[in-house]
C-alpha cells in the first residue's frame, strides 16, 4: 500500500518500476527567404534581376526517457532551388550532453568548421556547374546515409571548451564503375572534427579543425576524397572576424578535383542592425576521373558584403552587394563574373 | 596553394590587429559559445536537419536568423504539437524552473508524511519525521531536490534519513540508497501520471 511506503527501516515497499516514458512531443518549424536578386555579369549580356524565394519546414518529434535519454527524429520538405524531403535520421542525446546521430548522420568534419562571417542574401549571379572550384570549408565532407557521427558533450575529456565529433559510414556493396564518365559514389568515410573555444582577454576564440576521408565506387578513379579544414573566429564585443582554410581532394559526380578554399570576414552588431563583409576565394583542378595532373585550376573568388536588419524576432530584412570572378580552366569567364545585388527578408517560424 | 596559405595567415593577423581595436561592451565571456557550424545549429534551436553540406548550409543560414533575432515567429524552437507548451505555462515563473509535475508529484508521492518545509521555487521538499504504525520504534524524514524543468530522473533527487529507537534514544540508521532509488521511481511514476491525465 502505497502510505505505508516506509514501513521498517526500509523506505521499500516497491511502487513499481518506471519503466514508461514520458508522453512524445512534437514541433515543427522552418524558414522561408523571399527577396529580388539582380545580377550584373561582366559579359555582354544584359543586366537581370528576378523574384528569389527559398522555403524550407522541418517536422520533428521526440520522447525521452526515464534514464534521460532523448530520441528524436523526423523529416524537413525544402523548396530551394530543387524540390527535396529530407530525412533527420534518428539522434540519441544522452544525459551527459553527448549524442550520437543514426542514419543520414553526415561527417564529423563539417560540424566543427567554423562559421565566417560574409556577405548574405542570395546569390545573384550564378556559378557554372562545370565549375569545379571548391565552395566551402566543408568542401568534399560527403558521407553515405548509413553510418553514424557521435558528438562529445561540451568540454570533452575534462578539457573546457573543448569538443568533438566523430563518424563513419559504410556502403561497401555500391556497384563499381569504371571509365571516366562513371559517376561516382561514396563508399566507406570516416571523418574526425574538434573544436576549441576560449577567452584571450576580452575576447572568445574558436578554433575548429576537421578531417574527412572517403573512398569511392570507381575502379578507375586515382584520388580519393580526403579533405581537412582549419579555421578561427574572434569575438570581442559586437565584432566578430574570423578566418577559414580549406585544402584537399575529392571526387564529385564524374570528375576529380584537387583544391583549396580560403574566407574571411567580418561582422559588426549594432543595435538591430548587424555589417558583414567578407571574401572567398576557392580553386580546384578538376580532371576526369582517372586522369592525373592534365587540368589547370578553376576558381571563384568572390568579395561581399551585406546589411542585416532585425525587424522581429524570426525575420531579418537584408540588402545584400557581391562582385565574382570565375574562371574556367584558367580562362575569365565573363558570363558567370560580374557584380550582384539582393534586398529580401528571412522569416523563421 | 603556398599563396592562400599565407593569406589564410595574414587574414588571421590583421583580424587580431581588428579584435586588439575594439573595446569591450560588457561580453560575457563565460559563455563560450563556440563559432562552429555545428555549435550555431545546436544554440539556434533550429530543426533543420544536417547530413550533408548544402542541408547544413540550409540549417546554418536559419539558425543564424534565429540566432540573430532572439529566435523565430513561433518561439526558439518552432511550434510544438502536444503537451510541452502546457508543461512550460505551469512552471513557477519566478525563481528555480522547476518540472511541475516533478513537483506535484513529489507531493502527492509523500503527502501521509509530515511537512516541515517546501519551497516550490526553489524545488526543495522536506519532511518531518514519520513512523510507521507497524515498525513504532524507527522513523524516517525525506529530503526531496527538483533540480531542473525536463521530467527525468536526473531532475529528481531523494535523500532519506531513519533512525532506531535504542534504548531511549534514536539512532542513525546507515542510509539505503536502492530505498532512495525506488522512492524517486514512485515521484517519476506518480509525475507522469499526473501528466498524462492532463494532456
Amino acid at each position: 500500500m502505497k502510505k505505508e511506503l516506509l514501513l521498517a527501516t526500509a523506505l521499500a515497499t516497491t511502487v513499481g518500476a518506471a519503466g514508461v516514458a514520458e508522453a512524445a512531443s512534437a514541433s515543427y518549424s522552418g524558414h522561408t527567404r523571399v527577396g529580388v536578386a539582380a545580377t550584373n555579369p561582366d559579359s555582354s549580356n544584359s543586366d537581370s534581376y528576378g523574384g528569389s524565394q527559398m522555403s524550407s519546414l522541418s517536422f520533428s518529434v521526440s520522447e525521452t526517457t526515464d534514464a534521460g535519454v532523448k530520441i528524436a527524429t523526423g523529416f524537413a520538405l525544402a523548396d530551394e532551388g530543387t524540390d527535396e524531403v529530407d530525412s533527420s535520421g534518428l539522434t540519441l542525446t544522452f544525459t551527459d550532453g553527448s549524442s550520437l546521430q543514426l542514419i543520414e548522420a553526415g561527417s564529423a568534419s563539417g560540424a566543427h568548421a567554423v562559421t565566417v562571417p560574409g556577405g548574405g542574401g542570395e546569390v545573384g549571379i550564378t556559378n557554372t556547374s562545370a565549375n569545379n572550384a571548391a565552395g566551402g570549408l566543408d568542401t568534399g565532407t560527403g558521407a553515405d546515409a548509413v553510418g553514424f557521427d557521435y558528438a562529445t558533450a561540451a568540454d570533452a575529456f575534462g578539457i573546457e571548451g573543448f569538443s568533438a565529433n566523430v563518424s563513419a559510414s559504410f556502403n561497401s556493396d555500391v556497384t563499381a564503375t569504371s571509365g571516366a564518365a562513371g559517376t561516382v559514389s561514396i563508399e566507406n568515410s570516416y571523418a574526425v572534427g574538434v573544436t576549441y573555444v576560449t577567452t584571450a582577454g576580452d575576447s572568445t576564440v574558436t578554433v575548429g579543425t576537421g578531417y574527412n576521408q572517403a573512398d569511392h565506387n570507381s575502379e578507375t578513379a586515382t584520388k580519393d576524397n580526403a579533405v581537412f579544414h582549419v579555421g578561427g573566429t574572434v569575438v570581442t564585443g559586437d565584432l566578430t572576424v574570423g578566418a577559414g582554410y580549406m585544402d584537399g581532394d575529392w571526387l564529385a559526380d564524374n570528375e576529380q578535383m584537387s583544391g583549396s578554399y580560403v574566407a574571411a570576414g567580418a561582422k559588426y552588431v549594432s543595435g538591430d542592425i548587424t555589417f558583414n563583409v567578407g571574401m572567398t576565394s576557392g580553386d580546384a583542378a578538376d580532371e576526369s576521373i582517372g586522369v592525373s595532373g592534365t587540368s589547370v585550376e578553376d576558381s571563384v573568388d568572390v568579395l561581399g558584403a551585406s546589411v542585416d536588419y532585425v525587424i522581429a524576432s524570426g525575420v531579418t530584412g537584408t540588402v545584400g552587394y557581391r562582385t565574382q570572378d570565375v574562371k574556367e580552366e584558367g580562362t575569365d569567364s565573363q558570363t558567370h563574373s560580374g557584380s550582384s545585388w539582393y534586398v529580401g527578408a528571412t522569416v523563421s517560424f | 596553394m603556398n599563396r592562400k596559405f599565407i593569406l589564410f595567415f595574414l587574414l588571421l593577423l590583421l583580424s587580431s590587429f581588428l579584435v586588439s581595436c575594439n573595446k569591450t561592451r560588457g561580453i560575457d565571456t563565460s559563455k563560450l559559445e563556440a563559432q562552429t557550424v555545428g555549435a550555431k545549429i545546436k544554440r539556434s534551436g533550429t530543426l533543420l536537419p544536417g547530413g550533408t553540406p548544402e542541408k547544413e548550409q540550409r540549417a546554418l543560414e536559419d539558425a543564424e536568423n534565429r540566432l540573430r533575432t532572439g529566435g523565430g515567429l513561433l518561439g526558439k524552437k518552432g511550434m510544438s504539437l502536444g503537451e510541452n507548451n502546457s508543461e512550460k505555462t505551469t512552471t513557477a515563473a519566478i525563481g528555480f524552473p522547476i518540472n511541475p509535475y516533478l513537483w506535484k508529484g513529489s507531493l502527492e508521492t509523500i503527502d501521509f508524511m509530515p511537512l516541515a518545509s517546501a519551497d516550490p521555487f526553489a524545488g526543495i521538499i522536506i519532511t518531518d519525521w514519520y513512523s510507521g504504525q507497524s515498525a513504532p520504534n524507527e522513523r524516517c524524514k525525506i529530503n526531496i531536490f527538483i533540480k531542473g524543468y525536463e521530467m527525468k530522473t536526473d531532475n529528481l533527487k531523494v535523500n532519506s534519513f531513519c533512525q532506531s529507537l535504542s534504548n531511549g534514544q534514536w539512532v542513525d540508521i546507515r542510509n539505503n540508497i536502492d530505498n532512495d532509488a525506488k522512492l524517486e521511481n514512485a515521484i517519476l511514476n506518480k509525475a507522469k501520471k499526473i501528466r498524462l491525465s492532463q494532456s
